[in-house]
């Protein structure tokens, strides 16, 4: 009886809150669950959850973020700190260590993702004063297809990113500076990109607070303050850690002239008509990119452009570039973006709550954009996991994967495909390659990583052949690249379905 | 107020009415993907090849290795040629299970010529452009076609005195080159060979 009167206190505490509470935790199992399938049938986005499970696996074992797949192309040292400056994701470390699998990263990012609802209920209700409201607008957030993208890309310091840069603007927005001055650093120390994001969240809140003598307005000072000398600190720790210096590898901003965002602003002012030339590119996919995100919100953020102001940064950096991933919906990348989003719908819904002679709603505009949103979500998603083929595995096959796995003796060396690499990577000395058919810079790439691999004396080599596309071009590469070229080193020892086991023969 | 029921019950009619069609939308959807995917495992099934039963046939074209790339002169005399090109071949197979088909050269029967050396016939030479170079591909189970293109380099000795009249160029047969298509199933292990040749033609121009 007493748990029962405590439960319903608790409620009546939460209020409308609960909801979010009961959203965040349905998020979290049922694209933790989606992803696990996936997973398992070994079709989901593998290239970064391969690498955060074998940094963490090896961060417990001594060796501090180390990871294979990189070394020499970012990373001299294998440390991912040289990769991306990204300290924060050690602060899932404690609950990786508890199941230290590629599941558990997945159920971990989803979760991460999914508490950013939180933050976004909070400024609504800020805002609107209307918990109702407030709580359509959390559960909103969370079905945002720009979300799914974040979620579906697996563990990165993405979901980090998104769901820190929400805290941050609640608490700039509320002047909460002690949680604020715990959230600023971890939110920059999610990855070095999230610095400029930051810094555009200190301009908000500086247009938002105004009075140069509010505490809040000093605030935001600070945070744009702290942002720009962060961003640099950021490439020196990079370097620090190890980094090649190897720009990016997809060449996102040539038509500009730039090989990094850090010189994007000065190419864009040399080289305006190629900035110019470089917005056209692709532009159909660039609008349709624009039309999916402010379209589940009825395009209010467009009335509240303010609350826009900090997904600048990222929008700038996206439409000028050439890669696809940066102006789709499937990437992690949509975290740089998803809150403001939100933001702006929040000011536009204040902007058409305030106009006295409108009799709208906030409630059933939340409502509509609710429904609005479902049927994108309902249209997109079926097209998103299509490409998984997520209910439709192929366990025989997968089983035959699975058996081929479990061959492999736990400290043995082993080179694989980045689609089965995430499920070895649990060992210092796991290796895979990128799907060659990236670009053909990945392949030259891949071609040096495997000539130097075969110096070493790789023990293992698990293939399949039957993969999807990309991951079987990867298994043809590495059999013709590093298998045939050492046919003599190594002997084929069980081969079903197309999965290929290869042992190094114990003479070589 | 009566219009705003009415208004009221047609949304309601409306709600009702799109999720009546597409609830029946996803039935259609899900029974098509089961039927779909009834199809595919048939489909697996007939196109399921004996396990011993691999097909391997190999033919290639005629290759010109054209005009030379580097030309080596000794005492003032062309004495040896070097020419690269490529050799295109089609190889067919058929696999029961996924495996590699390699493509070796075997052996290289020169023609007589009274345009090469005959003292140094021997060093006559024919290979892969590229050493590191492999002609390796991935089959799959089922019929494969693979358009290979082999390139390769030559190495002529020749004989001066033959030679035509400067600034002329003639075309002659190398002679045949004779290689081997070898096809490896990764599950049962066993290979299949086959044999196919290509003429080998190459242009002397010689030098101004």
């Amino acid at each position: 009886m007493k748990l029962i009167n405590a439960a319903v206190h608790l409620l009546e505490k939460l209020g409308y809150k609960v909801y979010i509470f009961i959203a965040i935790f349905v998020y979290t199992i049922a694209f933790s669950t989606a992803e696990i399938m996936i997973y398992q049938s070994f079709r989901i986005f593998t290239w970064d959850l391969g690498i955060f499970n074998q940094a963490f696996w090896n961060t417990l074992h001594g060796k501090f973020l180390y990871y294979t797949s990189e070394i020499g192309v970012y990373t001299k040292t294998g440390c991912f700190l040289a990769a991306h400056f990204s300290p924060t994701i050690l602060l899932a470390l404690p609950l990786y260590a508890i199941y230290p699998t590629g599941e558990n990263l997945l159920i971990i990012s989803t979760l991460i993702v999914a508490i950013g609802a939180l933050p976004i209920y909070e400024i609504a209700n800020f805002f609107l004063k209307n918990e109702k409201a407030a709580a359509t607008i959390g559960i909103l957030y969370l079905l945002h297809p720009s979300l799914q993208g974040v979620t579906l890309s697996g563990f990165s310091p993405e979901p980090f990113a998104v769901t820190l840069f929400a805290f941050i603007l609640y608490y700039l927005i509320k002047v909460d500076l002690k949680k604020l001055a715990l959230a600023l650093p971890l939110g920059l120390m999610t990855h070095e990109a999230s610095a400029p994001v930051i810094a555009a969240i200190g301009v908000y809140g500086m247009l938002q607070h105004r009075s140069v003598k509010s505490k809040g307005f000093q605030a935001s000072l600070i945070v744009l303050a702290t942002s720009i000398p962060y961003f640099f600190f950021a490439h020196y720790m990079r370097l620090f850690f190890g980094w090649t210096g190897r720009s990016s590898l997809w060449h996102e901003w040539a038509v500009v002239g730039a090989n990094s965002v850090s010189e994007l602003p000065l190419k864009i002012i040399l080289n305006p008509i190629g900035a110019l030339n470089a917005l056209a590119s692709d532009w159909t996919a660039k609008l349709l990119y624009m039309i999916l995100l402010l379209l589940p919100v009825l395009f209010i953020p467009l009335l509240g452009l303010k609350g826009l102001i900090p997904a600048t940064p990222y929008l700038s950096i996206s439409l000028l570039s050439t890669y696809r991933l940066y102006y789709s919906l499937e990437g992690h990348y949509g975290a740089f973006i998803a809150p403001f989003i939100f933001l702006g719908f929040i000011h536009g819904l204040t902007k058409l709550k305030g106009i006295n002679n409108m009799k709208i709603s906030v409630v059933k505009l939340s409502a509509f954009a609710f429904l609005i949103t479902l049927i994108v979500f309902a249209t997109m998603l079926p097209t998103v996991y299509s490409q998984y083929q997520v209910f439709n595995p192929n366990d025989e096959h997968n089983s035959i994967i699975k058996s081929f796995i479990s061959r492999i003796p736990q400290n043995a060396s082993v080179l694989t495909q980045s689609n089965i690499f995430p499920h070895i990577s649990n060992r210092p000395n796991a290796y895979t390659i990128a799907p060659p058919t990236w670009s053909y810079e990945y392949m030259l790439v891949d071609k040096e990583i495997l000539a130097n691999l075969s110096r070493q004396n790789i023990e293992y080599v698990l293939l399949d052949f039957a993969a999807e596309p990309p991951y079987s071009f990867a298994a043809s590469f590495i059999y013709t690249e590093f298998i045939f070229p050492n046919i003599g080193r190594y002997a084929l020892i069980n081969a079903k379905d197309g999965v290929v086991l290869f042992r190094l023969n114990e003479h070589a | 107020m009566e219009k705003q029921k009415t208004s009221k019950k047609l949304v309601r009619i409306l709600l009702v009415a799109v999720l009546a069609v597409n609830i029946a939308l996803t039935v259609i959807n899900l029974y098509l993907t089961v039927q779909f995917n009834q199809t595919l495992t048939n489909l697996r099934l007939q196109g399921k090849i004996p396990d011993s039963i691999v097909i391997l046939t190999a033919k290639a074209d005629d290759a010109d290795l054209g005009k030379p790339a580097a030309y080596f002169i000794e005492e003032g005399m062309l004495k040896r040629t070097m020419h690269f090109g490529t050799l295109y071949a089609v190889i067919y197979v058929i696999m029961p299970h996924y495996g590699v088909v390699t493509v070796k050269l075997k052996s290289f029967n020169l023609t007589e010529s009274k345009f090469l050396d005959q003292n140094k016939l021997n060093e006559t030479e024919i290979s892969y452009a590229y050493e590191k170079q492999s002609y390796v591909y991935v089959l799959a189970p089922g019929f494969n076609q693979i358009n290979a293109q082999i390139h390769l380099k030559a190495k002529v000795p020749l004989d001066p005195e033959n030679l035509p009249l400067k600034g002329e160029s003639f075309q002659f047969s190398l002679g045949r080159l004779f290689l081997e298509a070898e096809a490896f199933d990764f599950e049962t292990q066993n290979k299949t060979t086959s044999e196919f040749s290509s003429e080998i033609f190459i242009t002397i121009d010689t030098l101004q």
